[in-house]
């Protein structure tokens, strides 16, 4: 019966370690489609309204999708909160402070960290041209994304399931 | 003259990249400092009240460019994006008049490309010279000039014109002169009047997102970054205030916004470049302004040791009172 109980433990930790592998290439694509969306709100108000920086980012934050509005909390924060900080300073700091909550990349993250260089340096025709080839930069990740998810995503799940399963047959 | 005299270092090397700030905190000379010169790849410059020198890397002033720390394309933008706090986008109108008007009064001045738009420039790009104009403020710079501007009993204001050079302190020395008569001067029994301010190159008043930064008087009104004839018009018309001031007529078109202000009984206080009043009679502005008969006080300025100096009062027949 312990026996039992045991091989059950074995396959079910080996099941939840598969779906927790696998949900990091489900979640990419989703995540990855919020921060397109939360960019373009942030073109938004850098083309049309001329909004500062810090206000826009917040605004980002407010109305972009809660999985990566905090790291456009975290960029805002910086901004307003540590004078003689630069976006490209605040950017990367709310990456690496944010970025482990994402499920990004390294390609991700540096498409990001471009983007941050160039932010708050120029007109608002260029700002929105960096931010719309950082959009579409991150669009094109998020296809080859879409397509690791459905591959991975269930090849990670049963990865998983089996090892936990063969596991558990041959503890048993 | 200059009594109360408040030097914002910290909040100026703020601005500036670690690498600058380190060098520049070195200085002792932050009080005479009045502009910060930076160009991509070329020596750092200051320029102090009396001469210019250049800063070494290790902080110290020296005549030889050669000497001289060499600024980096990359701490001009970085100065550029704490400057504008990381928004240059917002300041589209400022970069198209070279330069932002930063929190304190100061002001940042811009170079680098022009983009041209329809034959005016639309906006600045490969920005590579920054010029920190520091912002000083020195109450008490028209304390010499007062009983000569304000007179008669009841006490009233004199039609005014200042003159001076360049950087000889006759914005610093309106700013005063405008705050005094706005907040009023018990020692003369002036109780204060109203001031219209225009303040075409956002200067007198240094206005951060619509705010006065420096100190112009409780009574006094701002508008900021407007053409100077449309300005006084507008102010005469709007307030009616009982003085308008403005910094460097001398346009035809000031000419005419002059006289409506005379005509509606406006007293009009302002400053413009030149070294004499001679130097003036050549300039056709200032013919008509003249065959009007109407400038009550001239005072002249100039640069000795220091900015502010008031070198000659005269009055409006060129009799000197000073």
């Amino acid at each position: 019966m312990l026996k039992m109980i045991g091989a059950l433990i074995v396959v079910f930790a080996g099941t939840v370690t598969g779906m927790q592998l696998g949900g990091f290439y489900a979640r990419r694509p989703r995540e990855l489609k919020s921060l397109t969306a939360a960019l373009l709100l942030l073109k938004t108000e850098i083309s049309y309204a001329a909004t500062p920086l810090p206000e826009a980012l917040t605004e980002v934050a407010r109305r972009a999708d809660p999985a990566v509005s905090p790291f456009f909390n975290a960029a805002a924060f910086h901004l307003k909160n540590f004078q003689g900080t630069t976006a490209a300073r605040a950017w990367s700091e709310a990456l690496a402070e944010t970025g482990h909550t994402l499920a990004l990349r390294e390609e991700d993250a540096e498409v990001l960290r471009a983007l941050g260089t160039a932010l708050g340096n120029s007109c608002r025709e260029e700002q929105a041209q960096h931010i719309s080839l950082a959009i579409e930069r991150i669009k094109a990740a998020a296809t080859s994304a879409e397509a690791d998810a459905v591959r991975y995503e269930r090849l990670y799940k049963f990865l998983g399931f089996g090892t936990g399963a063969a596991l558990a047959i041959l503890l048993y | 003259m200059a009594d109360k005299e408040f030097y914002p270092k910290e909040t100026l090397l703020r601005l500036f990249p670690p690498t600058l700030r380190d060098l520049l905190g070195r200085l002792r000379v932050w009080e005479e400092v009045e502009e910060v010169r930076l160009k991509a790849q070329r020596p750092l410059l200051l320029r102090l009240t009396r001469e210019d020198f250049f800063v070494s890397p290790s902080g110290s002033l020296v005549k030889h460019p050669g000497e001289a720390y060499q600024v980096t394309l990359e701490e001009i933008n970085n100065i550029l994006n704490v400057a504008s706090g990381a928004s240059l986008y917002a300041f589209e109108e400022e970069v198209r008049s070279g330069y932002i008007t930063l929190q304190g009064g100061h002001r940042l001045g811009l170079t680098g490309r022009a983009v041209l738009e329809r034959g005016r420039i639309h906006t600045l790009k490969y920005i590579s010279g920054l010029n920190l104009r520091v912002a000083r403020e020195v109450r008490g710079a028209a304390d010499g000039v007062l009983p000569y501007v304000i007179t008669g009993s009841p006490p009233r204001v004199c039609h005014t014109l200042i003159l001076s050079p360049p950087r000889a302190g006759k914005t610093t020395f309106l700013r005063d002169l405008v705050r005094q008569l706005s907040d009023g001067v018990p020692a003369l029994d002036f109780p204060g009047v109203t001031v219209g301010l225009v303040d075409e190159r956002s200067e007198l008043a240094a206005c951060f997102q619509g705010v006065p930064q420096l100190g112009i008087g409780a009574r006094t009104d701002v508008l900021d970054a407007c053409p100077k004839a449309e300005g006084i018009r507008l102010m005469v018309r709007a307030f009616g205030p009982d003085v308008v001031a403005t910094d460097e007529i001398g346009r035809a078109e000031d000419a005419r916004a002059v006289e409506d202000a005379l005509n509606a009984g406006v007293k009009v206080v302002a400053t413009a470049h030149a070294t004499s009043l001679e130097e003036l009679k050549n300039r056709p502005f200032f013919r008509y302004l003249f065959a009007l008969g109407v400038v009550e006080r001239f005072i002249l300025l100039a640069r000795r040791e220091k900015p502010g100096r008031v070198a000659a009062v005269l009055d409006g027949t060129g009799k000197r009172l000073r």
